[in-house]
């Protein structure tokens, strides 16, 4: 992997190996592909992702649909006021239980707004404060994949210059077509020449050996993280779920109870 | 003066449009002489009032209607979307998690409530509503009709005026004014029907009031 080294603080460079990046990585999987270079692969990890990817669309799906919830409890809370606010205008002052009639509407309406307060800030926002968290470890998958993909390729590039040595002793002459120089080479500059060669073979090894282990180091640290953190938040589902929910079923039961009491008072 | 609007117009055609011409441009003629106070208008303050009470009652029942109408649609979103979200939540329930069938008791047993609710509510206040609005035109028209009925009378009473005060002994003149009576008459019987109906109508004024209370009590919040 010819990598040209980061740019000193230049755009350019920077941008260049970016691109050099996705080749890199485009090229290894492509490889890995056509069954040509064998694949890192962590089932645990992949089910781990598949959990993942279900806990976040039912979430996603669960807050859709509570938020739509939510929306209908104020349209109803509104409408409920239009109509009673209607009833008590038409309601002469003459006539019996005016008062009754003004308390309930001033009751009705003190219910429903807390109602939905409530909902609002406890079952809403805990909702978007655990959805919050998908996004981020999404994104970081997605570099972990990416990273392993180095990893991969690092892996491959530096058994392949290491095959290169473990050729019969000194044999880099005999292995490679000679080359043009080679041949034009006089006698009296060949050993120049080898030497040359060999100082090249073990700097781009030395390179793919460099880069192995940076490759490694990176990915592991970000793999080692997320096999951490996937289980713990798959497992936090539960607790999530019981604890809205839960709350959310006590405030429609005494949401409920309160109104069917005002009614009664008629 | 063509009044015979009751009488069927047979082979109306021409002449029967021709008489509601004549009709319209009577009264036109005798409200502008009204208002220029030329000639007199017989009031009726009575008449007035409960003219004015069916207006308000009108349009109180209109906007109650309508916002009955917008209530019941709310529910019925609510109902949707709380259905939606115990469906949302039963399919995150996985198998080995106790009270799995519960959950699905429970989300019928709402569904089964909701739909209680919907249903008295269209039953008990849309329907009574819409026939409560409902006779409010047929009302009205009555009203309307009465109120060009006296016109024509007081227009036939200024006619027969005018003929009396010229002093015209003619025998042939005086004919004409005893039919302008005899017609007159009939017009002032006219307006007396409706004005019956308007009173024990504007006595359900009261019914109202057992009405709203019963909307109202429909409305209980079912726990």
């Amino acid at each position: 992997m010819a990598e040209m080294g980061m740019g000193k603080g230049v755009t350019a460079g920077k941008l260049a190996s970016n691109v050099q990046k996705k080749l890199t990585r485009a090229q290894e999987k492509v490889m890995q592909k056509l069954g040509k270079a064998d694949e890192t692969r962590d089932v645990a990890f992949e089910e781990g992702v598949i959990n993942f990817n279900k806990q976040y669309t039912e979430g996603s799906k669960l807050q859709k649909d509570l938020r739509a919830y939510l929306a209908a409890v104020q349209t109803m809370h509104e409408s409920s006021k239009n109509l009673q606010e209607c009833l008590s205008d038409m309601y002469e002052p003459e006539w019996y239980g005016k008062d009754d009639v003004d308390s309930i509407v001033e009751d009705t309406d003190v219910l429903w707004t807390d109602f939905h307060q409530k909902l609002v800030d406890n079952a809403l926002i805990s909702m978007d404060t655990y959805l919050g968290q998908f996004p981020d470890i999404k994104s970081r998958i997605a570099k972990r994949d990416r990273k392993l993909v180095d990893y991969d390729s690092a892996r491959h590039n530096h058994s392949s210059t290491n095959k290169g040595k473990k050729g019969k002793d000194g044999g880099i002459k005999i292995t490679k077509p000679a080359s043009l120089l080679e041949r034009a080479t006089p006698i009296w500059a060949q050993g120049i020449l080898s030497a040359h060669n060999i100082a090249q073979s073990n700097l781009s090894r030395n390179q793919a050996e460099d880069e192995l282990e940076r490759a490694q180091k990176v990915f592991e640290e970000i793999n080692e993280d997320l096999q951490e953190e996937l289980p713990s938040l798959w497992n936090s589902r539960v607790g999530f779920y019981v604890s809205t929910f839960q709350s959310m079923a006590g405030f429609e039961e005494k949401f409920h109870k309160e109104m069917g009491k005002v009614s009664l008072m008629t | 003066m063509a009044e015979n609007k009751m009488g069927p117009n047979i082979g109306a055609g021409a002449g029967g449009f021709a008489k509601l011409v004549q009709k319209s441009l009577n009264r036109a003629q005798e409200k502008v002489m009204q208002k220029l106070g030329k000639n007199m208008e017989t009031k009726d303050e009575q008449f007035e009032q409960y003219s004015q009470n069916l207006s308000k009652q009108q349009n109180d029942g209109g906007r109650l209607f309508k916002e009955a109408k917008a209530y019941f649609s709310a529910v019925k979103v609510m109902h949707e979307t709380s259905k939606r979200l115990s469906q949302t939540l039963r399919d995150v329930y996985e198998p080995d998690w106790q009270g799995g069938e519960d959950l699905s008791v429970i989300i019928e047993s709402e569904d089964l409530l909701w739909n209680d609710y919907e249903e008295k509510l269209t039953d008990q206040i849309v329907r009574t509503m819409e026939n409560y609005t409902g006779q409010f035109h047929e009302v009205k028209e009555r009203v309307a009709k009465r109120g060009r009925k006296l016109v024509d009378y007081d227009s036939s009473r200024h006619h027969l005026e005018a003929l009396q005060n010229a002093k015209k002994k003619d025998d042939a003149k005086k004919e004409l004014p005893r039919r302008c009576r005899q017609v007159t008459q009939r017009a002032l019987e006219m307006t007396r029907t409706p004005r019956i109906h308007l009173v024990s109508f504007t006595r359900e004024w009261r019914w109202r009031v057992t009405f709203q209370k019963t909307a109202r009590c429909s409305m209980t919040w079912k726990t």
